[in-house]
C-alpha cells in the first residue's frame, strides 16, 4: 500500500532535488499541465521519459550546474521514519547537440542525506512495499552519500525514426552513527532504450524498455565490544532475532519496465499525449544462515513481487495567444505480494488503484504577468492483506488538489514566480492519517547573468496536517538553484 | 524494425520476466492450536489425578521468540492465527493446594503449519523439589568499553519451605570436554552417569550434610566473583561488597578477597585465576558436593541444578538432558543485562521456558 504513494513522493522529491529541471514550474506552485514550458512539453522525452525523444527535444547545447537542498521534520511520521531528513547535493548536466549525429546528455550529481534519529531500520527504503524489515535496537542518525551518473544518447538512424539509450548508475554509502554502526553500500544500475517513430504528419508513437537492478549490502559490526543484535521482521510484528559480533544482510531488486507513448497535434491549437507503462519487479532479502550442521553465506529469507502499470493522458488546448487550457487524466495500478521463501507462505498482499483527473488553464494577463490554475481530483482504493499480522484493511480516499501560480516579468529576461497549493486527502495512504490538509507555498526567480549565462531558482515549503492523529504535522522545505550556460 | 530485432527484444523480455517466482497459495498466520492443560495434583504415586489446570501459564517458544498466555477456567487455551514454526509449549502452575509444589508440563518440537488446526494435551507433573535453584546468572558485564566484566555473580534461591544448608556444596563452570569427538561441556561422556568438562570448581566450606551455613526458605544468596563495589571502576556496574559469598581462589596471587564476605574456595590447584564465566555461552552447575572428584565427571545424582546459556539457538546444546532439557539465551556482551528465572526458583528443567533476559541485574532479589 505504501509503495505506490512512495513512488509518487519519491518521484516528486527526485524531480525537485536531484534533477532540478523544473525550477520554473515548481516556483509557480508546481503547475504541471496547464501552461507551456520547455521542460514539461508534450514530447516523448518530457512526458514519457523516452530517451529517443532527446534528439527532438533538445536543440541547443547547454551546460547546467545546480545545487539543491531540503529538509523535513515533524511528528507526523511512520514507525521506521526518521525524525527528520536533511538532503543536499550538487549536480552538473551537459546537453550537447551533434547535428545529424544526434544529441548527447550527461548528468552527474553528488547527493548527501542525513536521517535524524532514524528509527532502528537498517534498510535504505523501509517502506518500499516489502513485508520484511531489517532493524537493530537503536534510533540514531543515518547518513547516506554518493554520486549518480546518467548518460543519454539519442539519434535519428533513419528518417522519422529516432532511437535513444540511457545508462544510469548510482552509488551510495550509508553509515549509522551509533550502535549498531551499520554500514550500507547501495548501488543501482538502470539501462533504458527507446524508439520514436513518426508514421504520419503530426503523429508520433514511441516505445521503450528499461532494465534496472539494485543491491543494498548491509553490514552491522559494532566498533566497541557489544554484540550486534538484529531483527529480521516478517510483517509488522513477528521477527527473528539474531546476535553476533558481525551481521550482514543484502537486499536485491530487479525489474523491467515497458513504456509506450502516443502524441498527436493538429498543428495549431490542440495537442494530445498518451502514455502507458508496465513495470514488474521483485525484491529479495538475503541473509547468512547457519545451523549445527550447515552454513551458508546467503540464503533467500523473504521475497516480494511487484507489478505496476499506469496509463496517462495529457492534452492542451490553446484558446488564443493568451489562454491555454490543459487536462490531465491517469490510472495507476500497483499490486504486490511477499512471501517467506523457505516456507513458501504468502505473508502480505496488497492492491492499489488510483484514478486521477485534472483540469486547468493559464492566462497571459498582460505582457508581464502569467497566471495559472489547476484542479485535480483523485480516487484511490487500497486493499491491504497482512496475513501474517492478521490485519486486513481496505482504504479508500478521495483527494483534491488546487494549484495556483504566477510568473511576473520584471524586465527583460528577469522573472519572479510564486505559487500556492492546497490539498485535501480523506486518507493519507503514505503516512496513515485521516482528513489531511496539505498546504504548499512556492517562489522562484529567473534572471540572466550575461548573454550566455542565466540563473533559475526555486524554494518551496509544504506542511501536511492530519485531523487524526491530531496535533501533529510534517514539514518540508526544499529548493534548488541552477546556472545555465548556453552555447553561442 | 526488422523482425529479428523484434524477436530479440521479446525474447530478452520474456527471459527477464520469467525470473519472477510464483505466488504462494497458502497464507501465513492462519494456524490454530487448541491446547488442554491437565496436571497431576495427587500426593501419592499410585493414584495420579489429572485435573484441568485453570489459569496455568503457557509459554510458547519458537524462532519468533517467546509468548506467554494463560489457560481459561477449563484448562483450555486456543491460539488462533499463529505463524508457522516449530513450537515448544511449557505449562506451569503452582499446585492449587500446596504452594511449594510446581506443576510443570511440556510439549516440545510441535511443527505448526499455517492453514491447519492442531489439538494437543499437556500433562503437567509435579517437579522434583531440590529446594535450591540457580536463580540468576549475570555474566555479560556492565555497559562499558574497557572490557570490564569482573562484576559477575550467580544468585541462588531457596524455593522450598525448609531451611537448607550450603555446607560442602560446589559451584562449577563446565567449558571443557571439547576434544575432537567429545560431546561437549556438561555432557555425559562415556554414558557413565556423570557430566564432564569441569573447568572451575569452587566449594562452600564444610562437608555435605553438616548444618553450619543455613539457607533460609524464600531467600536469595548472591555469589560474587569479586565482592567489591564495582561502581568505583565502572559506573554502570553494581555494588557487590555486601554479597553473601565470594569466589576466592586461594591459589591465585592476585585474586582480591573481601574479608567481610565468606568464601567459596577453589578445588583445582591448577587453576590460578578467579571464578569467571563466559559472557555469552557457558554451563553452570550447582552440586551437593558429595562427588568432589571432578576429574572423572560429576555424578548426575549429586547435581542440584544446572543450566546452559548460549548466544544463539543454532549453536549446539551440550548439557545433559537429565540436568536441563534445553538452554537459555544469553544477553549481549557488555549490555548490563542478566539472566533470571521467570519465577523465583521456578525450575522445570527446561531452561528456555524457565529463564528470561532482564535489562538490569537484580542481585539478591527477583
Amino acid at each position: 500500500m505504501n509503495r505506490f504513494s512512495k513512488i509518487i513522493l519519491t518521484t516528486i522529491i527526485l524531480s525537485l532535488n536531484i534533477f532540478s529541471q523544473f525550477s520554473r514550474t515548481e516556483g509557480m506552485g508546481s503547475l504541471s499541465f496547464s501552461l507551456v514550458d520547455k521542460d514539461l512539453s508534450l514530447s516523448p522525452y518530457d512526458f514519457g521519459g523516452n530517451p529517443a525523444g532527446l534528439y527532438l527535444d533538445e536543440k541547443e547545447s547547454i551546460l547546467k550546474m545546480g545545487a539543491f537542498g531540503g529538509n523535513d521534520w515533524g511528528r507526523y511520521r511512520r514507525k521506521y521514519d526518521a525524525e527528520g531528513t536533511m538532503n543536499a547535493g550538487i549536480s552538473f548536466q551537459e546537453i550537447k547537440t551533434l547535428g545529424e549525429n544526434g544529441t548527447f546528455s550527461g548528468f552527474t550529481s553528488y547527493n548527501y542525506e542525513n536521517r535524524r534519529n532514524y528509527y532502528r531500520s537498517l534498510k535504505k527504503d523501509p517502506y518500499n512495499g516489502e513485508s520484511f524489515f531489517f532493524s537493530d535496537t537503536t534510533a540514531a542518525d543515518f547518513r547516506y552519500r554518493g554520486p549518480s551518473v546518467d548518460l543519454t544518447y539519442s539519434w535519428e538512424p533513419v528518417s522519422d525514426l529516432n532511437a535513444g539509450i540511457t545508462v544510469s548508475y548510482q552509488l551510495l554509502d550509508g553509515l549509522k552513527k551509533q550502535f549498531s554502526y551499520a554500514k550500507t553500500i547501495y548501488r543501482n544500475t538502470e539501462i533504458q532504450a527507446g524508439l520514436t517513430y513518426t508514421p504520419f504528419d503530426r503523429v508520433m508513437i514511441g516505445g521503450m524498455v528499461e532494465y534496472f537492478d539494485s543491491q543494498e549490502s548491509i553490514e552491522a559490526s559494532d566498533v566497541n565490544l557489544l554484540d550486534v543484535e538484529l531483527y529480521y521482521f516478517r510483517g509488522d510484528n513477528l521477527f527473528i532475532s539474531k546476535r553476533s559480533s558481525s551481521m550482514t544482510g543484502k537486499i536485491k531488486k530487479k525489474g523491467i519496465a515497458f513504456g509506450s507513448q502516443f502524441f498527436w497535434d493538429n498543428g495549431d491549437d490542440i495537442s494530445i499525449g498518451v502514455q502507458a507503462n508496465y513495470r514488474p519487479s521483485d525484491s529479495k532479502l538475503l541473509k547468512p544462515f547457519s545451523s549445527s550442521i550447515q552454513t551458508f553465506d546467503e540464503v533467500e529469507d523473504s521475497y516480494a513481487a511487484f507489478e505496476y502499470s499506469d496509463i496517462q493522458l495529457k492534452t492542451q488546448y490553446k484558446y488564443n495567444d493568451d489562454i491555454l487550457f490543459g487536462i490531465f487524466g491517469g490510472y495507476y495500478h500497483e499490486y504486490s505480494w511477499s512471501k517467506i521463501s523457505l516456507k513458501d507462505l504468502l505473508i502480505w498482499e496488497w492492491d492499489v488503484k488510483k484514478y486521477l483527473f485534472g483540469a486547468g488553464g493559464s492566462y497571459q494577463l498582460n505582457s508581464s504577468l502569467l497566471v495559472g490554475f489547476e484542479y485535480e481530483i483523485a480516487s484511490s482504493n487500497a486493499d491491504s492483506s497482512k496475513y501474517i499480522d492478521n490485519k486486513i484493511v481496505k482504504n479508500t480516499s478521495i483527494d483534491h488538489t488546487i494549484r495556483a501560480g504566477a510568473e511576473y516579468k520584471v524586465c527583460d529576461e528577469i522573472f519572479l514566480r510564486a505559487g500556492f497549493n492546497y490539498g485535501f486527502m480523506a486518507h493519507d495512504l503514505v503516512y496513515g492519517g485521516d482528513r489531511c490538509t496539505v498546504k504548499k507555498i512556492t517562489c522562484g526567480a529567473g534572471f540572466p547573468l550575461s548573454d550566455v549565462l542565466s540563473v533559475d531558482a526555486q524554494l518551496q515549503y509544504r506542511i501536511t496536517t492530519p485531523e487524526f492523529p491530531a496535533n501533529i504535522v510534517r514539514n518540508y522545505i526544499n529548493g534548488n538553484i541552477s546556472i545555465k550556460l548556453t552555447a553561442l | 524494425m526488422k523482425p529479428i530485432v523484434q524477436l530479440v527484444i521479446v525474447s530478452v523480455c520474456a527471459v527477464l520476466l520469467s525470473c519472477n517466482e510464483p505466488q504462494p497459495v497458502t497464507t501465513e498466520g492462519n494456524a490454530t492450536m487448541q491446547l488442554i492443560v491437565v496436571g497431576d495434583t495427587s500426593l501419592t504415586n499410585s493414584n495420579m489425578s489429572y485435573v484441568p489446570l485453570k489459569n496455568a501459564k503457557v509459554i510458547l517458544s519458537s524462532e519468533y521468540g517467546v509468548m506467554i498466555k494463560y489457560t481459561d477456567s477449563e484448562g483450555k487455551l486456543i491460539l488462533n492465527n499463529i505463524a508457522s514454526s516449530t513450537y515448544s509449549f511449557s505449562a506451569r502452575l503452582i499446585h492449587p493446594t500446596y504452594p511449594y509444589i510446581l506443576l510443570v508440563g511440556t510439549l516440545k518440537g510441535k511443527e505448526i503449519i499455517s492453514g491447519n488446526v492442531y489439538t494437543d494435551t499437556i500433562k503437567a507433573v509435579q517437579v522434583a523439589n531440590t529446594g535450591i535453584a540457580i536463580n540468576e546468572i549475570y555474566s555479560s558485564g556492565p555497559v562499558n568499553n574497557i572490557f570490564f566484566f569482573y562484576d559477575q555473580f550467580i544468585e541462588l534461591y531457596n524455593y522450598s519451605d525448609e531451611v537448607r544448608y550450603l555446607d560442602g556444596m560446589s559451584v562449577m563452570r563446565m567449558s571443557g570436554n571439547t576434544e575432537s569427538g567429545g560431546k561437549g561441556p556438561g555432557a555425559d561422556e562415556g554414558n557413565d552417569g556423570d557430566i564432564d568438562g569441569v573447568t572451575y570448581i569452587f566449594k562452600f566450606p564444610g562437608i555435605p550434610g553438616e548444618k553450619n551455613f543455613p539457607f533460609y526458605p524464600k531467600t536469595y544468596k548472591v555469589l560474587a566473583s569479586t565482592a567489591i563495589n564495582h561502581k568505583n571502576v565502572v559506573s554502570t556496574s553494581f555494588d557487590l561488597s555486601h554479597a553473601d559469598w565470594e569466589f576466592y581462589n586461594q591459589f591465585s596471587i592476585s585474586d582480591f578477597n573481601n574479608p567481610d564476605v565468606p568464601n567459596l574456595i577453589n578445588l583445582r590447584s591448577d587453576k590460578t585465576s578467579d571464578f569467571l564465566i563466559n559472557l555469552i555461552s557457558d554451563v553452570i552447575v550447582l552440586a551437593s558436593g558429595v562427588d568432589s572428584v571432578w576429574a572423572d565427571g560429576i555424578d548426575i545424582s549429586t547435581v542440584i541444578d544446572g543450566v546452559q546459556y548460549k548466544s544463539s539457538t543454532t549453536s549446539s546444546k551440550t548439557l545433559d538432558l537429565r540436568v536441563d532439557k534445553s538452554f537459555m539465551l544469553s544477553p549481549s556482551r557488555y549490555s548490563g543485562e542478566s539472566m533470571q528465572r521467570r519465577e523465583p526458583g521456578g525450575d522445570s528443567n527446561d531452561g528456555i521456558s524457565d529463564w528470561e533476559i532482564i535489562h538490569v541485574a537484580t542481585p539478591g532479589s527477583q
